[in-house]
């Protein structure tokens, strides 16, 4: 077990600490910008696609392409280092934002397409 | 042969005054034919004109009498026999057009394009007028030739716009069917991805491929249900194009659901980004009746995805700036939004509410 999910265990219930621990590991899990983690731990492929808000088949195929760096543990698992899925976290973050826009200007843009059509 | 059948701006607004089924299918006549003067001298773009078009039906579907009748005349079922003309003119010719008390005066001689005809001129015989409609147009053309009635640059510009909209509309439906074929083909083998191309919207045929869509699909469990998760790629071909790119992506993504917020997104390999979503249902059952039947049911049109369905919290200040520029804002359950005015009457995200009150605890 990792050193918070250790610290909530030892709580007592109801702690108004272990509750703030939970929300904190909520967001680590919904990467929304809330890590207590280490730069250089490693990943499950579980843990990632939680980090990165999507499914499992969603992240291996981010993986099969190459976009985030992975080594084999065993016999076929694969982990990650957490500096390289937060920096593609960041990537794709900087995307989300920028594709909000895009749906919600979409009629602009099909007005800009038809003034620029031939 | 069947022609395209137009009606020239000034005929349906001076000459055709009253007579209109709808009173504001006139009124909407006058407000295009001004915005399209205005467009004409570049203090408004093609797209303002459009969007006053777009109110409308098109122009030879527009209620008035001798309109349906011209329609009708030069429609698949006429009969080249019986056009009676205006004997007397010619350079360019002109058939006469008649119905109940409606005079008009049509032609199609090329300068109004190949395969065209249009309606030019129009008025009413009263009773106990001795002034023949036939006899004061002649006269007209006669003395100021016929350019005074023949299409002037603002008919040609409405329909070049006419032209452009329809493109942009049989783009988008094409975009939309061949994404329901490719889930047609991926269901039939999971786990593999199919491709296909996709050019520009333009008003002439076009090979050279804009972007890229592939597409997989795979079962999974969702509660003890069985769904369909699709992956989608988009790849940017020609980033000059990139804003159709954009919505062409928009409309394959509404396509297969189309709620917006059920959309995760990362980016992907080099100008690509990667989607992945859970099949709307209804989407799986268009895509079965298009392998089957070869056609999509009307009801499935191209459509953008659906916005705003949940209420959300949002992270930081500056949520009536975001409004106001049309920025995204990023919310407590992690999900990017542009924020709009009317959420009062919307659900909130469940996650949304639960973080907010766990943020008040800590």
């Amino acid at each position: 077990m990792d050193a918070l999910s250790q610290l909530r265990a030892s709580l007592p219930d109801g702690s108004e600490l272990g509750k703030a621990l939970e929300a904190m590991d909520e967001g680590l899990r919904h990467g929304v910008g809330v890590t207590v983690a280490r730069d250089d731990d490693q990943v499950t492929p579980a843990r990632a696609a939680s980090l990165l808000g999507i499914s499992r088949t969603h992240l291996y195929k981010i993986l099969d392409a190459g976009l985030i760096p992975f080594h084999v543990v065993g016999e076929r698992d694969r982990r990650m280092f957490m500096v390289d899925v937060r920096e593609y976290l960041a990537r794709s973050m900087s995307f989300r934002a920028a594709d909000a826009e895009s749906i919600a200007k979409r009629q602009q843009l099909e007005d800009d397409i038809l003034d620029s059509m031939e | 042969m069947v022609r395209d059948r137009r009606v020239t701006l000034r005929c349906l607004t001076d000459d055709l005054v009253d007579g209109w089924d709808d009173v504001d299918q006139h009124r909407r006549i006058r407000v295009l034919r001004s915005t399209v003067a205005r467009c004409l001298i570049e203090e408004v773009r093609e797209s303002k004109v459009a969007e006053e078009l777009r109110k409308l039906p098109a122009i030879s579907l527009l209620q008035h009498p001798l309109i349906r009748h011209f329609d009708g005349s030069f429609g698949p079922d006429y009969d080249s026999g019986s056009k009676e003309s205006i004997s007397g003119l010619s350079a360019p010719h002109w058939w006469k057009q008649k119905t109940t008390r409606w005079r008009g005066a049509a032609t199609d001689h090329s300068a109004g394009g190949p395969d065209m005809v249009w309606l030019c001129a129009a008025g009413i015989r009263r009773a106990g007028d001795t002034d023949d409609f036939y006899q004061a147009f002649m006269r007209d053309v006669k003395r100021i030739g016929p350019q005074a009635f023949l299409p002037a640059d603002e008919d040609y510009l409405l329909q070049k716009i006419d032209e452009k909209i329809l493109a942009l509309d049989i783009w988008k439906a094409k975009v939309h069917c061949a994404i329901l074929a490719l889930l047609g083909e991926a269901r039939s083998s999971a786990g593999e991805t199919h491709v296909m191309q996709f050019s520009a919207p333009s008003r002439k045929p076009s090979n050279r491929a804009i972007g890229e869509l592939a597409l997989s699909v795979e079962a999974i469990d969702v509660d003890g249900e069985e769904m369909c998760e699709v992956f989608l790629s988009a790849k940017i071909l020609d980033r000059d194009q990139i804003q159709s790119v954009d919505v062409a992506v928009q409309i394959a993504r509404a396509a297969l659901q189309s709620d917006a917020e059920s959309w995760h997104s990362t980016t992907f390999t080099d100008d690509a980004y990667a989607f992945s979503a859970i099949i709307d249902p209804d989407a799986l059952v268009l895509a079965e009746e298009l392998r089957v039947t070869g056609r999509v049911p009307e009801r499935s049109q191209p459509a953008g995805l659906r916005l705003g369905l949940r209420a959300h919290y949002a992270r930081k200040h500056g949520l009536v700036h975001a409004q106001v520029e049309g920025s995204s804002v990023l919310s407590l359950c992690g999900y990017w939004f542009v924020p709009t005015q009317d959420h009062t009457n919307l659900e909130t995200c469940a996650e949304c509410a639960r973080r907010h009150e766990q943020l008040g605890i800590g």
